[in-house]
Parts: C-alpha cells; sequence; structure tokens
C-alpha cells in the first residue's frame, strides 16, 4: 500500500507560509519584494514534506499545527502574528527543550533557505 | 487484473549492484529483467547536487532519517542508476588490510587480494576511473595547502569519469550507470522496468517463484515470475523487501558513516562551482575519518552556513570566497531496519555514539586547522553558524560536537545483509541467500563492515566477483 500525505499538508498551507516568511525574511532585507520567491519557496517546502517518509511527514505536519496553534494564548494563529513576532515565536523553538521541536526549525531554516536560494538564482533579487 | 511477466532472472534494483550485476548477467546469455522503483532519466535531465535533482532522483527528496539520540538524515538515490547518478562519483579501492580482515573475521572463501584484484581492475577500466587531466578547483587547493603546512598527508581522489581528448578539469561526463551499466544491459537485449515497486517476493520452502509489486504510475499491480533472483535495492530497501517476504530476518547490522558539513570564508574567491565537489582530501587519518570538501553553489552554503551567522545576507552576497566542507567518521554502531505495521515503510534506528560525536568534533577540529593554515578568515561552527576567527576557538570542538542542533547526515549506508560463512551472516561467501535456492543478495548490504571511504567502487568490485562465482556455476566463463 502507497500513502500520500498530499492532501493533508495543503491543507496547512496558510500556516507553512507564515514559518516560510520568517525564514525569507532572514535572507533578504527587502522581503516585501519576495512575494512570489515566498510563494514558490512555500510550495516547494510543502512538496518536500509531502515526499517524505509518511510517518516522517505526519510528523512534520503534527508539528506545523502545533506550532501554528502554540501563539493562541496571544489571541491569534501563529500565522497571523507580525512577522517579528512569529520571528520570535520561531526563535523560541529552535532553542525548545524537546529534540523535534528544534528538529522541525532546523527543517525550515535549513531548507527555507537552499530552496529560496534554489529559486531566486538567475533572477535580480 | 494483474499484468503477469515472466524472466529467467529478476534483478531488483539498479544501483551500482543491481546495475552491475543486470548487465553481467545479460551478456552471458541470461534473460533478465531488471525493475527499478524510480524513473529512467540520464545524466543531463537534472543538473547535479540542484532541487530538481534531489525531487527527481533522490529517495523521499533527500528527506529520509533515522532515528536516534541524534537522527541522520539519510540520502539515497532512487532512479536508474541509484546512488551513483547522484554521488561524487569518487572511486576509492579499500586498504588491503581491510579486505584481509574481512576475509578472516567473516569467513569469507575466495576472498584472498589477488582474487580480488581482477575485479577492481574491471571495475576502474569500465567505469574510467581518472583523476582530473588540468588541475583542481580553489576549494581543493586549500585543503591541500592546510593539509601540508600541518604536516598531513592528502591527495587527490579519482572518480568515475571520462575525459575526451582536450578537454579540461571543468568537464568530462559523470561515468554513472546510466551511462555505463544500463546501456550495455539494454543493449544486449535485458528488459528494464523503471517506475515499478516490488513488494515482496513469494517464496515456499526456501524457493522465490515471483515478485509481487505494482507500477506507480497507473497503480497496476504487477508480477514477475522467475527462476532466479538478486535483490540489489541497497542497505536500507533490501532487508525490508527480505522482510516483508518473510524469507529471513535481517537488517539488525546496518553501518553508516555519519557526516557533518560546515563552511569558511576566505580573504578571496576559493570557490567555483564548475569544479564540482572538490577531490582533495586530507588522508591522515583514513579510514576512521576523511576531511574533504562538498558541494558549494550560493543554495548549498545558504544551506549549510547556519542561519545565526552574523550579516548572513551580505556574506552570501560573496559566496565565491566561502566554500563548504565535511568529515566523515567511521561508526562502531550498528542500526536496525523495521518495518512499520501497515505504512509498510522502513524505520531506520542508529546510534549515533558520544565516540562518533567526538570523533566528528576532532574532525571539524582538524579540518579547521588545516583551512586556517590555508589562509581560511572565518570557520563556522556546524551546528549554530557562530563565526570562529581563528584555531584557538576550534578548541572546545577537539572534546566533541554537541548534539543540539548537529545535523548529521550520510550518503553511505551498507552491511545490513552481511556475507561470509560466520553463522551470523545471512549470505553465504557468495551473496546466497543462506536457507534459500535462489535468492542472491548483490549491493551495499553485502559488505561485512564500514569501508570508511566511498564504498561504491568497494561495491562493485564484490559485486563482480559474486557474478563471476554464480556464472561460474552455470556456464563456463571467462573473466
Amino acid at each position: 500500500m502507497i500513502f500520500s500525505i498530499d492532501g493533508l499538508v495543503e491543507s496547512h498551507l496558510e500556516a507553512i507560509r507564515g514559518i516560510t516568511e520568517v525564514v525569507i525574511s532572514r535572507e533578504t532585507s527587502s522581503p516585501e519584494d519576495q512575494l512570489e520567491l515566498v510563494e514558490e519557496t512555500t510550495r516547494e517546502l510543502m512538496a518536500r514534506i509531502a515526499a517524505m517518509p509518511p510517518h516522517l511527514g505526519f510528523g512534520m505536519v503534527a508539528l506545523v499545527r502545533i506550532f501554528e496553534t502554540s501563539a493562541i494564548a496571544s489571541g491569534a494563529v501563529a500565522s497571523n502574528l507580525t512577522l517579528v513576532n512569529r520571528s520570535i515565536l520561531l526563535a523560541r523553538w529552535r532553542r525548545a527543550p524537546l529534540g523535534p521541536a528544534r528538529d522541525f526549525v532546523t527543517f525550515f531554516d535549513k531548507m527555507g533557505a537552499f530552496v529560496y536560494y534554489s529559486k531566486s538564482e538567475g533572477r535580480d533579487v | 487484473m494483474s499484468e503477469r511477466l515472466f524472466t529467467d532472472v529478476l534483478v531488483i534494483g539498479s544501483g551500482p549492484g543491481g546495475a552491475t550485476t543486470a548487465a553481467m548477467l545479460v551478456e552471458n546469455g541470461f534473460e533478465v529483467t531488471l525493475v527499478e522503483e524510480g524513473k529512467h532519466l540520464s545524466v543531463d535531465d537534472t543538473t547535479s547536487y540542484s532541487l530538481d535533482e534531489m525531487g527527481k532522483k533522490y529517495r523521499s527528496g533527500g528527506l529520509n532519517s533515522s532515528f536516534g539520540a541524534t537522527n541522520v538524515t539519510m540520502i539515497e538515490g532512487r532512479c536508474v542508476g541509484g546512488g551513483s547518478e547522484v554521488n561524487a562519483a569518487l572511486y576509492h579501492r579499500p586498504q588491503e588490510s581491510l579486505l584481509d580482515s574481512w576475509r578472516r573475521e567473516f569467513k569469507i572463501d575466495g576472498f584472498e587480494l589477488s582474487d580480488l584484484e581482477p575485479f577492481f581492475e574491471r571495475v576502474e577500466k569500465d567505469m574510467s576511473v581518472s583523476k582530473r587531466p588540468s588541475g583542481v578547483g580553489g576549494a581543493s587547493i586549500a585543503i591541500r595547502e592546510g593539509a601540508d603546512k600541518r604536516g598531513w598527508s592528502s591527495g587527490e581522489i579519482e572518480r568515475f569519469w571520462k575525459y575526451e581528448e582536450g578537454e579540461d578539469s571543468t568537464e568530462g561526463r559523470r561515468q554513472s550507470m546510466t551511462e555505463t551499466m544500463i546501456p550495455r544491459f539494454l543493449k544486449k537485449g535485458g528488459r528494464l522496468l523503471s517506475g515499478v515497486r516490488l513488494q515482496r517476493l513469494k517464496c515456499r520452502d526456501g524457493v522465490a517463484k515471483s515478485a509481487i509489486g505494482c507500477r506507480l504510475d497507473s497503480g497496476q499491480k504487477l508480477s514477475i515470475d522467475f527462476n532466479v533472483v538478486f535483490v540489489c535495492c541497497g542497505a536500507i530497501q533490501t532487508p525490508l523487501l527480505l522482510g516483508r517476504s518473510g524469507v529471513r530476518p535481517v537488517g539488525d547490522t546496518l553501518q553508516m558513516h555519519p557526516m557533518i558539513r560546515f563552511a569558511a570564508r576566505f580573504p578571496t574567491e576559493v570557490n567555483d562551482p564548475k569544479y564540482g565537489v572538490p577531490v582533495v582530501q586530507i588522508d591522515e587519518f583514513k579510514p576512521e575519518m576523511t576531511l574533504g570538501g562538498s558541494y558549494s553553489s550560493l543554495p548549498h552554503l545558504a544551506l549549510w552556513l547556519g542561519h545565526s551567522v552574523p550579516d548572513r545576507e551580505k556574506k552570501l552576497e560573496s559566496w565565491r570566497q566561502m566554500a563548504v566542507f565535511y568529515v566523515a567518521v567511521v561508526s562502531k554502531g550498528h542500526g536496525s531496519i523495521r518495518r512499520l505495521p501497515i505504512l509498510g515503510e522502513p524505520l531506520v534506528r542508529f546510534p549515533v555514539s558520544d565516540a562518533d560525536m567526538g570523533a566528528l568534533g576532532l574532525g571539524v577540529k582538524r579540518m579547521g586547522e588545516a583551512l586556517f593554515e590555508a589562509g581560511a578568515s572565518e570557520i563556522y561552527h556546524p551546528n549554530t553558524g557562530a563565526p570562529i576567527a581563528d584555531p584557538s576557538g576550534l578548541a572546545e570542538l577537539g572534546g566533541g560536537l554537541p548534539r543540539s542542533g548537529a545535523a548529521v547526515s550520510t550518503i553511505h549506508l551498507f552491511s545490513s545483509c552481511q556475507m561470509g560463512e560466520r553463522d551470523d551472516c545471512p549470505l553465504d561467501s557468495w551473496g546466497a541467500l543462506k536457507g534459500t535456492a535462489n535468492i542472491y543478495v548483490n549491493d551495499s548490504s553485502v559488505l561485512p563492515t564500514s569501508p570508511g571511504v566511498n564504498p561504491q567502487g568497494t561495491i562493485m568490485a564484490i559485486v563482480r566477483r559474486n557474478v563471476a562465482h554464480f556464472l561460474e556455476g552455470r556456464i563456463s566463463y571467462k573473466r
């Protein structure tokens, strides 16, 4: 039996875009000019999560959901926070005592940067 | 309705093990079907080490991972040609003392150095193993200069690479399986099925009769009847397939070379991606530790530089002054491969030990020292990206690499189904699965232990040896 989690990943588009925006904001001093690249990077990261072995992909989606709702006490999901507050939240996860939380941030830090620069190569960014 | 095929010999997996096995068999008159789960793409269909290549030629997009105190990202090929299509194409012969210890400790028959020599020679000829015809890139020069100044031995590594007359070091062509064994296989009438996933073998009383699976594009079920099967799916998938087939539990002896990467910065440009992967390595600490350079395009530097590097954007603007380097070590650990219920996917566990983390940290320290000797202005901590401005800043790493934030990966997986006459080896001295009549394993799984260097050349030589023995038992075969 071959499992696909494409649909599950797709349902977390907003949350993943929110994290991607934070990652790209670190790579460029003018992230507001990068809307197209944010979208392309987000889509590529979603494709990468969907291509993971199902047990890893499910785990990643679960962590996306936990991250998204972890700011609910402040009255909003993570993707609705300001970019600065989302960055602070992500930095907190980067230092979390739980390994999976740190691995989750490492994935976006590293793959986000790799995808962003892969997509932006040859463009005037 | 299930599709049903028949073949004399079925080879599952088309990496260096499977492609070599299939080509040798078909060239000796066997009717062979070679089945590959991934797609059939040429070397030119993707740019090496690119995002596109990761998506099209890597298993799980290159994002599979083992579990343990430190998780290890496992990079495997999943395309016709397997790992040979995506690796650095570096060729090593293993140390003679290692081959001799394999023969003695695992009781492998016919494994004298003189027995193996012709097979290594044949691999080197078939795969155009060669050094670059004219010079090496800046990162290679830095590695060599740093090693020289430290008084350490270093050397240029040969590659599976073919150069035409007059071509320089930035040209030539990777000699992967799709450039070598696969065309030979097809030319002799071999049948290649790509995009087909075989889930299990149907066996009775130690005899395998057929393989069951499906075509991945259409979902069409497929059954292939055969007389003999060679399982060559790689160190993770081979034990998984045998486990799913209920033949014999294997997979508790997985070994790997844990690797850590980090970036370094120089006052002048050292990075020209057209040279590809740096070919100079520090030999001083082999086989326990290999120090070398990685492919260093802008996206790769962004990947490995570390998120907390001050002025990251500015530094990446002058990315040609930076390059990525690596440390790979021999781990004494043994991992396990288990099939997850329902999902059917492998759960890989590997114990990266404190000793492994210690060796990785020591390796970063040593490589950093060499790079500072070669003029590096900054080394970036592999875990945090924190800049290290002089050799004294490396001292702490000599005590070991912290686990937190360590992005350990591996491209070398092996030894999950070892060969030898020792009771605990599931394969005999020639790759036949003990207790079965017609199942052979012929890929990286069969290596008794870690070779300490890039294993492709060793795998191909042993695979050739095993097929030659198989042929000797069936036809008059001349090496």
